[in-house]
């Protein structure tokens, strides 16, 4: 049975039988893992004893199961926790010094890492175009339109700027990280790098309105 | 942005066109801030963040031109992971952008001059001190440390704000003069 098939859909129904189309039944569970996700990173800001932290740690820790989140490269984005931490603790000990300090930055950085993790993890294992659907009901359309279609051109966006960097390159303009070191070469960045990309970018941007519409965006509900 | 004549499909174009341009200036802050990723350095994110919200604002001649790509930017940050503030992304985009579309309604020409951009990029960067002060209280921060804390990150913040907005008038004055807006 196909999802876009209304004959199948129409002869799934049984007389006295509901059935939530699949589609819904997944957009009910973005919204579900959206609010437990919202959920723990306001508990997190409410705990304040130790015990409730282990509790909330283990929560996040099968939430994070659930979502089957790769842990270590959620670790890997998790560094600059370590940052904020050692500067907390600096913060802490000046104030009120060893070892009353260290424990006290301990449990806000541990309470900042679980208010945070639960959105990242959520974002991470999620796709885009669920979440996508999911913004459809909150925010305009024209919003969500323009926020997808950004993201589905970074990558041509990407190569734009790849192709006006090298040909400022072979032109001889002073771009490159070297010598971006000698602010006599700022200069060069602006005119011969920045501006060209927002040229290319004001393009791109004409391109794809102009094609959208062309295509019917907005003339109908569903478009 | 220059429009078109004033039937209404070129004019639903054109608007079109102004918001996805908007849409590439927060791609071009989440680019940058890809690129130029020093952990240690802080509040060097502003340099880009404060050039491409003023852009914005001084290339789409609407009220709401930085507001719309500040929240486009916090969308975009929760998307791809980028996030060091989970939800809160959102609100650390939104407050320097409601501070430069707040400071265009006074100062229309603000991206033409240096001094006035570097004003309104200090005020635009000094949110962070705010919204840094936001989350440490609602994490339970103590208020001294707060304070500190806060302080240290809008510090960074401003001066790298200050100084990414000194490149917004030469880049206007170029687009200006090949007629791009």
């Amino acid at each position: 049975m196909s999802d876009n098939n209304p004959n199948d859909l129409i002869a799934s129904f049984k007389p006295g039988q509901q059935e939530i189309h699949p589609k819904k039944r997944r957009e009910v569970l973005t919204w579900l893992i959206l609010i437990f996700s919202m959920s723990l990173t306001v508990a997190a800001m409410g705990v304040k004893s130790a015990a409730g932290l282990i509790c909330l740690t283990g929560l996040t820790l099968i939430f994070g199961l659930f979502l089957r989140v790769n842990f270590s490269a959620l670790a890997k984005g998790l560094k600059f926790f370590f940052f904020q931490t050692g500067l907390l603790v600096f913060l802490y000990l000046l104030r009120f010094g060893y070892p009353d300090g260290v424990w006290l930055a301990l449990q806000v950085s541990w309470r900042i890492c679980l208010a945070f993790v639960p959105g990242i993890m959520v974002f991470k294992s999620l796709s885009f175009e669920r979440i996508s659907g999911t913004l459809n009901h909150i925010l305009p359309r024209t919003t969500v339109f323009v926020l997808v279609t950004s993201i589905r051109f970074i990558p041509l966006l990407k190569k734009e700027f790849s192709n006006i960097y090298e040909a400022q390159i072979l032109r001889g303009a002073r771009i490159r990280k070297k010598d971006l070191m000698n602010p006599k070469s700022w200069p060069d960045f602006i005119h011969c790098l920045l501006v060209p990309c927002i040229v290319q970018g004001m393009k791109i941007s004409g391109e794809i309105a102009l094609a959208a519409r062309i295509r019917g965006l907005g003339k109908r509900g569903h478009r | 942005m220059k429009t078109p004549s004033s039937a209404p499909t070129h004019q639903k174009v054109a608007s079109l066109r102004e918001h996805l341009f908007l849409g590439f200036c927060a791609v071009g802050i989440i680019g940058t801030k890809l690129i130029f990723h020093w952990k240690m350095i802080i509040g060097h994110s502003m340099f880009f963040t404060i050039f491409f919200l003023l852009l914005a604002r001084g290339c789409i001649n609407r009220k709401y031109a930085a507001t719309f790509t500040g929240l486009l930017l916090g969308l975009m940050a929760l998307f791809m992971g980028l996030g060091k503030g989970g939800p809160f992304m959102i609100i650390k985009y939104l407050f320097p952008a409601l501070v430069i579309d707040l400071c265009a309604l006074f100062l229309p020409k603000m991206t033409r001059s240096y001094l006035l951009c570097a004003l309104v990029a200090l005020f635009a960067s000094g949110t962070k001190f705010f919204s840094s002060m936001f989350i440490d209280w609602l994490m339970g921060v103590e208020t001294v440390i707060m304070i500190q804390h806060a302080v240290i990150k809008a510090g960074g913040a401003v001066l790298f704000g200050v100084a990414g907005s000194l490149i917004v008038p030469p880049v206007m004055k170029k687009l200006k003069a090949h007629d791009l807006i």
